[in-house]
């Protein structure tokens, strides 16, 4: 047997070359060996450019370096008690699937422990499960395995080529993986935290606790939470609640009040609308984004009298989207306000929340009582719904024309 | 010196332009002659030429002594040396992984065992010769390739947290060069 390759003993430099040229499968693998190992990796001083957590029934992380893209899969064994028949055959096969795959690996590590699966379970099995709880035609709750403790990660990276590595390590939280990332891809918070159909199959307390810092925030109306109780254990700079969830809050003044850098709110289009003028003056964001919004030109014209007045002093963009009033027309909007027509040629530009470049073509301007400028914009029409946005021109929105 | 070469020898030839040869001294007083153009791969050595002031006229009168470097690593860097010295020159790579195809003349060049592949990279890395770096790691990250992380451990000589505290300890306790 040759002996092994020092590869820590290795000038710094060295190490770092040597590491380079491994696939991301293979350093991760060694940066888990040991905490030398892992800050010989941290060298590489990868910066992940973009970091998406979704969670569902199981849980799904995207980054992207450079030109290459990493997704991974972290997958809980799903109890016995499981919905339906036909959900654990997908579940069953996938783990299968799996376990083949990495036989070599699962006999060397014979104290790793897999329970969500019979290792000799084989396809026959899994049909006759199926027919068992299709005869049964029984409903049970879908229920996950802790979520602090995945079951198997699996990673695929594409970069014209694509290459997978999984993981089975039982030891290692949820918690573990995100703070091993953190100090590999430096990062310091999750750009974009996104619960999505099922994730209430996990406790909102055990994801709180392996979170760490959310940028954006954003819910889908099945995730099957109780969306206040989520929205008080999770914060962030952006919230986005996907369609028909806003209706679902019992307290929604609760998101009205806070000051969000962005907050986005899809209403139902079926359903009237659940904001009024009143809840309108509650908000304190700073860029407020509205679809289906669904009210009137004279409720707006009230909303603006009253922002006239000193109402909403730190909302800098507001974007009211599908408006479905056909007759909603800005003269309206502005009525019994003093505004200036700006020509539909003169771009002006304005930086939003996130430091982009907005261009505003035209529009009509007016001024509050303190003398902040604000200016009324359509953008556009599609499929007879407006789009209004209305931008309030602070010191630090305004871009100078040079 | 006797040491056998497991690869062709390359011959040390200047047929493009009038032959500037020096003379390098390894750490065991193995005497190697190289070509300018190949010696150039080495900024360590160019280096050391330069601020010498070797010339073609008193560069073979003048050996570089070279305290790091045994003979047999030094054998193997002049017959890479000279086998790349009219290489294009290569962008630096970055974290683009496997981006280059290692040519087999090479991977022979670099068959050898992990000591002796361990102590060629100490040398070019004193020697600073991008090339062979780029070739030397590449064939150490290619002993990752299809590994499991423990089998990683054991290839790669990687000890645990609790040996390399204990290590660590040890060294703490041992009594330094006056005690």
């Amino acid at each position: 047997m040759t002996n092994p390759f020092p590869l820590l003993d290795l000038p710094t430099a060295a190490i770092l070359h040597v590491v380079k040229s491994m696939d991301y499968g293979e350093f991760l693998n060694l940066s888990f060996l040991s905490k030398r190992a892992k800050k010989s990796i941290e060298l590489m001083n990868l910066k992940s450019e973009e970091l998406t957590v979704y969670i569902g029934d199981f849980v799904h992380m995207n980054m992207s370096i450079g030109t290459k893209r990493m997704e991974w899969k972290f997958y809980y064994c799903l109890k016995g008690n499981i919905i339906d028949g036909e959900d654990l055959l997908e579940e069953s096969f996938e783990n299968e699937e799996m376990d083949l795959e990495n036989e070599n690996e699962l006999e060397e590590e014979e104290d790793e422990e897999i329970d969500y699966i019979e290792e000799d379970q084989d396809i026959k099995d899994i049909d006759e499960e199926l027919e068992e709880f299709q005869d049964e035609q029984e409903v049970y709750e879908l229920e996950a395995e802790e979520f602090a403790l995945p079951d198997s990660v699996e990673l695929l990276i594409s970069d014209g080529v694509s290459s997978r590595a999984v993981w089975y390590m039982e030891s290692l939280t949820m918690k573990d993986w995100i703070q091993h990332f953190m100090t590999i891809f430096h990062f310091s918070e999750i750009q974009h935290l996104d619960f999505t159909r099922n994730s209430s199959i996990f406790s909102i307390e055990e994801i709180k606790d392996s979170m760490i810092a959310i940028n954006k925030l954003s819910v889908s109306s099945d995730t099957g939470f109780d969306v206040d109780y989520l929205l008080s254990n999770f914060h962030s700079k952006y919230l986005h609640l996907g369609l028909g969830v806003f209706e679902t809050l019992k307290k929604p003044e609760n998101v009205m009040i806070r000051n969000y850098d962005m907050l986005r709110i899809y209403l139902n289009r079926d359903h009237p609308s659940t904001i009024t003028l009143d809840d309108l003056l509650f908000f304190n964001s700073k860029t407020i984004k509205v679809c289906e919004a669904n009210w009137t030109a004279k409720s707006f014209n009230r909303f603006i009298k009253h922002w006239i007045k000193g109402s909403n002093p730190r909302m800098e963009m507001l974007n009211l989207l599908d408006f479905s009033e056909k007759e909603f027309i800005d003269t309206e909007i502005l009525k019994g306000v003093r505004f200036m027509e700006i020509p539909a040629d003169q771009t002006r530009w304005f930086r939003n929340q996130d430091g982009q470049l907005v261009a505003f073509e035209g529009g009509k301007d007016f001024y509050r009582q303190d003398g902040a400028k604000a200016t009324i914009y359509n953008f556009g029409s599609y499929e007879n719904f407006r789009c209004i946005a209305m931008c309030v021109w602070h010191p630090h929105c305004v871009v100078d024309p040079r | 010196m006797s040491v056998e070469p497991e690869v062709p020898i390359v011959q040390v030839e200047e047929v493009r332009e009038n032959p500037v040869l020096y003379k390098i001294i390894s750490s065991d007083n193995h005497v190697f002659t190289i070509s300018e153009h190949a010696v150039k791969l080495s900024k360590t050595l160019w280096d050391l030429i330069t601020n010498l002031g070797l010339t073609a006229e008193n560069a073979l009168d003048n050996p570089i002594p070279v305290e790091n470097v045994n003979g047999k690593n030094m054998e193997t860097i002049v017959q890479f040396c000279e086998r790349h010295k009219y290489d294009e020159e290569e962008p630096e790579y970055t974290n683009y992984i496997r981006e280059f195809v290692l040519p087999e003349w090479d991977r022979q060049l670099l068959s050898i065992d992990n000591e002796e592949l361990f102590q060629l990279i100490l040398a070019t890395n004193y020697l600073d010769i991008q090339k062979l770096m780029d070739y030397c790691c590449r064939v150490i990250g290619d002993m990752a390739k299809d590994k499991t992380p423990e089998e990683l451990r054991i290839i790669y000589g990687i000890p645990t947290d609790a040996e390399d505290d204990a290590l660590e300890r040890s060294a703490s306790d041992s009594p330094g060069p006056s005690g």
